[in-house]
Order: structure tokens, then sequence, then C-alpha cells
């Protein structure tokens, strides 16, 4: 009992914060939908990764209605319906099964790449707004380079160099997806330096590098949460958009952006079969979204005191 | 009067903007700002000099160059026989004054970092120290202590804390490694009249302790009558008088300074005498000779053309072409 009072009163924050953000419907909402994909994805991502590894990959679709690899050509291109809630492909595949089997590598990716965008945007945009000077003009002189080419045109000129496939996708994206983060931690970075517990600080004898661990990360990371978390769903998006052309998982994996490429060449006769998968990416961008704006206005009222 | 602090002749300078792409293809000048120019002073330990000043007097300027928060262009500032480092050079890290000059500022919502506590936020200036955890401890809650803080508050929050009390902690912090010296910056003038007497109180009582030396900022002469062993009335980036307070207060010499004591408001005076009028000129393009000239009353013709040079009059430093 006093092991949960200690913890309560250390998170009591955070806990303030998710009954705040559980207050909204909207926010609710979204947080529900976020906390299922999730949730769903490491629970079918283990089940996958265990399987793989003992050579028995039937244990990926041991909790899915259908095996989504196994073609069941008199199934094929069934309305959603009772038996497959989401109609079945040219193959006669569940639909449904094969949306969820691949929700883990969307997951894996929005996370990978959000905190590779952080990790690598922090590292430059700190250094940069809190040197100022050379470091400073290098830096973002680097971020802008990165920034001048559109995204998406950068990602497929990466994956064309270096190949196709999962793992060049998420270093595709990794590589355009930091330079909006360094902009933001250096504008956080420049307003913290003003602070006058910097000052303090650079009198305390800390040196620079000890300042930004000190009283920039966290702050800086604070602001930069609710972006983050609306990112997931602009990084889901933006990694379906690459397997819609085919720059992602390879078949037969599923893949949502592949399917809904696919199912194009069936509309819009056989509508579900690329509208579901679509729906799919749809929502949880939605839902990413609408948990960042909450978190956004929750933590924006405690700005300057958190 | 004195050899612990020494100022010598320190001037600095910023440019009145950044430089553009623009100004650099066209060559343009841009005009300085001499926040700071020609200033000489000396202190002895365990003293308290107050630099009074109106706003864009150069005293918080002063100030930080006095801790090293900023490099002067010229002059040199010693503390103890030691020259003070800049916090942004490589010989900071090497210099025995390393963490021991430290600084109060003026708002204390800035000066204390909302996501750390109190624990945190006091040991800081002994993080570098290298000390047992234990010891560390015991030192902050000794510092907090002489603030008139006890334990409860070191795993509390700035943000949890009211103006009067996030000024204790940043006294603490300023306090916690027995410095040479403290530099405080209106340390009262962010907080309520009650809680400023307080404040002084407190300061009085924690440099009896521990012998400090203060070099006290502020704009409130009645704050300066109270706190000072020295005064230093600083006009457009110039010390216009130094001495010590009793001299200073008792029979001002510069107009400046007459003007600023005779504008405190006194109780029962339902009238102000008439002081000086206008505002502190442009830094950026002050006037020429003596830069007090167009809100003096007595300014004569030899004012507009001639700068004053430093005159030294009953233990005092003035400059005015007065006497």
């Amino acid at each position: 009992m006093g092991l949960i009072v200690t913890y309560t009163k250390k998170y009591r924050k955070n806990i303030g914060i998710l009954i705040k953000l559980l207050r909204k419907p909207d926010v609710a909402f979204g947080l529900i939908i976020l906390i299922l994909f999730y949730s769903w994805s490491i629970i079918e991502g283990i089940l996958q990764v265990i399987g793989s590894f003992i050579g028995k990959p039937d244990l990926g679709w041991i909790l899915l209605p259908y095996n989504p690899f196994q073609p069941h050509l008199s199934q094929s291109l069934r309305l959603p319906s009772l038996t497959h809630i989401m109609g079945t492909d040219d193959l006669g595949r569940d639909i449904f099964s094969r949306i969820l089997y691949a929700a883990p590598s969307d997951a894996l990716i929005s996370l990978v790449v959000v905190g590779g965008g952080i990790l690598i945007g922090g590292f430059i945009g700190l250094f940069a707004g809190f040197y100022g000077g050379k470091v400073e003009e290098f830096n973002m002189w680097l971020t802008d380079l990165f920034l001048a080419f559109p995204a998406l045109i950068l990602a497929m000129v990466i994956e064309a160099t270096f190949g196709h496939g999962y793992i060049y996708a998420m270093i595709a994206m990794i590589i355009v997806w930091w330079p909006s983060y360094a902009r933001l931690f250096r504008a956080e970075a420049i307003r913290i330096k003003n602070m006058k517990y910097i000052d303090a600080a650079l009198l305390s004898g800390l040196s620079k590098v000890d300042i930004i661990r000190r009283h920039m990360i966290r702050p800086a990371l604070n602001t930069i949460l609710p972006y983050a978390t609306l990112d997931l769903g602009n990084v889901i998006l933006f990694y379906s958009m690459l397997s819609f052309l085919g720059l992602g998982q390879q078949p037969p994996y599923p893949e949502w952006g592949s399917m809904v490429a696919l199912g194009l060449e069936y509309f819009p006769k056989w509508w579900w079969y690329s509208l579901m998968p679509g729906l799919v990416i749809l929502i949880i961008a939605v839902a990413a979204a609408l948990v960042g704006d909450g978190l956004r206005d929750i933590l924006g009222g405690e700005e300057k005191w958190v | 009067m004195g050899d612990f602090l020494i100022i010598n002749n320190v001037t600095k300078t910023y440019l009145a903007r950044r430089r553009t792409i623009a100004d650099f293809i066209l060559r343009r000048k841009i005009p300085y700002i001499r926040a700071v120019n020609g200033v000489s002073l000396r202190l002895d330990r365990g003293k308290t000099l107050v630099l009074l000043g109106e706003s864009g007097s150069g005293k918080t300027t002063l100030g930080r160059l006095i801790v090293g928060l900023e490099k002067p262009d010229s002059g040199k500032i010693l503390v103890d026989g030691e020259e003070v480092p800049y916090v942004g050079d490589k010989s900071y890290m090497r210099s025995k004054l390393r963490g021991k000059l430290q600084m109060v500022f003026q708002d204390p919502s800035s000066s204390l970092d909302p996501f750390m506590t109190i624990k945190d936020i006091v040991s800081e200036p002994l993080i570098k120290l290298h000390m047992p955890k234990n010891e560390i401890l015991r030192m902050v809650i000794e510092a907090l202590e002489m603030v008139g803080l006890d334990k409860s508050f070191l795993n509390r929050r700035p943000i949890e804390l009211s103006g009067g009390q996030r000024q204790r902690i940043a006294i603490a912090r300023a306090i916690v490694t027995r410095p040479e010296l403290v530099v405080l910056d209106e340390p009262t003038s962010a907080l309520d009249v009650s809680i400023q007497s307080q404040i002084l109180n407190l300061l009085v009582k924690i440099q009896r302790e521990l012998g400090l030396t203060y070099v006290f900022i502020t704009h409130d002469a009645r704050v300066a009558r109270f706190i000072a062993d020295y005064v230093a009335v600083m006009y457009l980036g110039k010390v216009v008088e130094y001495g010590s307070a009793d001299d200073v207060f008792n029979e001002p010499l510069h107009p400046y300074t007459q003007a600023l004591l005779s504008s405190v408001p006194k109780v029962g005076v339902r009238e102000l005498p008439k002081t000086i009028s206008g505002e502190v000129p442009s830094a950026i393009n002050p006037p020429s000779g003596c830069a007090f000239w167009p809100r003096c009353p007595y300014a004569m013709n030899k004012c507009r053309n001639e700068e004053p040079q430093t005159k030294v009059i009953n233990n005092r430093e003035v400059r005015c072409h007065l006497y």
C-alpha cells in the first residue's frame, strides 16, 4: 500500500494529465484507438518474432481469424460480411486478418522514426540553439539542406540507391524526418537559453554539455511531446505512401499502403479491397492527431510551470 | 577603498542590432551601445557595494561582468587578486573562481528551473565539487535553513512556492558554496513591499554570518540606503559618483545623485521637489561632453563640450564640472 502511495505521489502529475486527456471525448477516442493499436501491435509483433525464431510462422496468426497468407481462390473478392468483416481480396485472403497482421510493422516504424527524429534532431537542434555562432550555422545549414528536398522524393532516392524493404524504408524515413525536429529543438534551446537559470548554471561551473543535459532535454521534450504524438500518424501515412509505391514491406507480407495500391485495380466495383486498409490508416492518423492536439492544450497551459 | 574586488577601467559594448548580410555587402557600420564605459571601482571584503541608477544605466551589465557572465571589451576585473574568467572561456573550467562568484536575479520565476526539485536547484553549484552525497545534502539543508526554509522544501518544485520563497531558494543556491562574492541584481524589485524587507533583512543576516561581499544592483534609493556600505551611482554606463554610503546619501555631490535621492517619496510630504525631467538619453548616440547635461539643472557651456574627469573630493569620486 505504501508503495502504491509513493508511486501515485511520484506520478501524480502524469496521472493528472491522463485524467484531463480522458475528460475530452474526442481526445479520449483518439487515446483509446492509439492504445488499442499499440497494445495489439506489441502482442502480435511478439508472436510473429517468436514464430519466426522457432520456425513456426503460424504462431504469427494464432490470434487472427484467418491465415493472412493462405489463398482461397473460391472465396476471392467477397463483400464484407459476418465471416469476413472486411471482405476478402483477389486471392480470397481475409482483409481484416491481413490488416491485423500488418499492424506491428506500422507501429514499430512510427515509434522508431519519431524516436530517431527526436534523437538526431534533438542532438543537432539543441547544440545549434544553445551554442549559437558557427555550430548553429553549420547545424542549421545541414538541416536546411535536408529540408530543401521534398521528403517523398528524398526517401525514394535513398531507397532507390540503397535498396527496398522495411529496414531501408525505416532508414530513409529517419533521414527525411529529423530536420523538422532539429528546428523545433533549436527553437526550444534558444527559448531556454535566455532563462536566468541557465546563467545560474554557468556560474555554478557546469559545462555547456552539462547544461544541455540538466536543463534543456526535459523541457524541450515536454514541449515537443504533443507534436511527436501527432507525428506518429504522419509517419504511418508516409510509410503507407512509400509502400503504396512499392517501397515498403515486400510481398507476400501484407502492408496497409500496398494493400490500398493492390486494391485500386479492383476499384470501384470491389471497393472494400482498398477502402478498408485506407480507413484503418485514416483512423489511426486522426487518432494520433487528436491526442497530440489534446496534449498540446493541456501541456500548453502549464508551459511555464510544470 | 579596498582591494578585494578591483574593477579597472572596464568597458563593454554591444552591437545595436544583429549584423545582416545586407550590412556586410553594403559595408554598413552598425552603431555600438556602450553599456559600461570605463568603470573603475574598488571594494573591501565583506562589504556591500550598491550600483544605483535608472534602467539603461549599465548597472546590470556591470554586475554580469563582475561574475563573468559577460566578457569585458577592455579593462580587468579582479576578485581576491584573481582575474574573473568569462564563463564561456576554456580558462573558466580551471579557474580558482569557478563557482565562487554567484548571482541572484531579479525575476525569481525565470531563475529557477521549473522541472527541477528544490534539492536539485540548490545543490547545483556543488555538483562540480565532487563531494559525497550526504555531504551535499547536509550543505543544501544548511543553506535552506540559513534562508529561513527547512527540509520539507527539498522535494518541492518552484511552482509550489510563492515569489518570496522562490527568491529565498535563489539566495540559498547562491550561498551554498560559500562564495567569494555575490551579485544581487534587483533581488527585491519583483516582490511585495512586506516581502522586500524580509529578504533585505535576510541578506544582511547572511552577510554577517558568512562574511560575504555583495554587489547589490538597484534603482531604489531607499533600498540602497538600507543595505549599502559603498554606493556607485551610474549614468549611461559611467560611474558619476562613488563613495561610502553615509557620505553619498547625506551629502550628494553630483547633480544626478541629488536628483535621484530627492525623488524618493517621503511620508508627510505632499509635493515632491522638482527634480530632473526627461528620460535617460539613448546609449547609441550619447550627448557630447557630460552625458547628463541635457537634464542637468546646473549645465554650463563647458558641460556640452568637455567630458568631466573623475575627481576625488572628501574621500569620494565625482565626475562633474561643478567641482
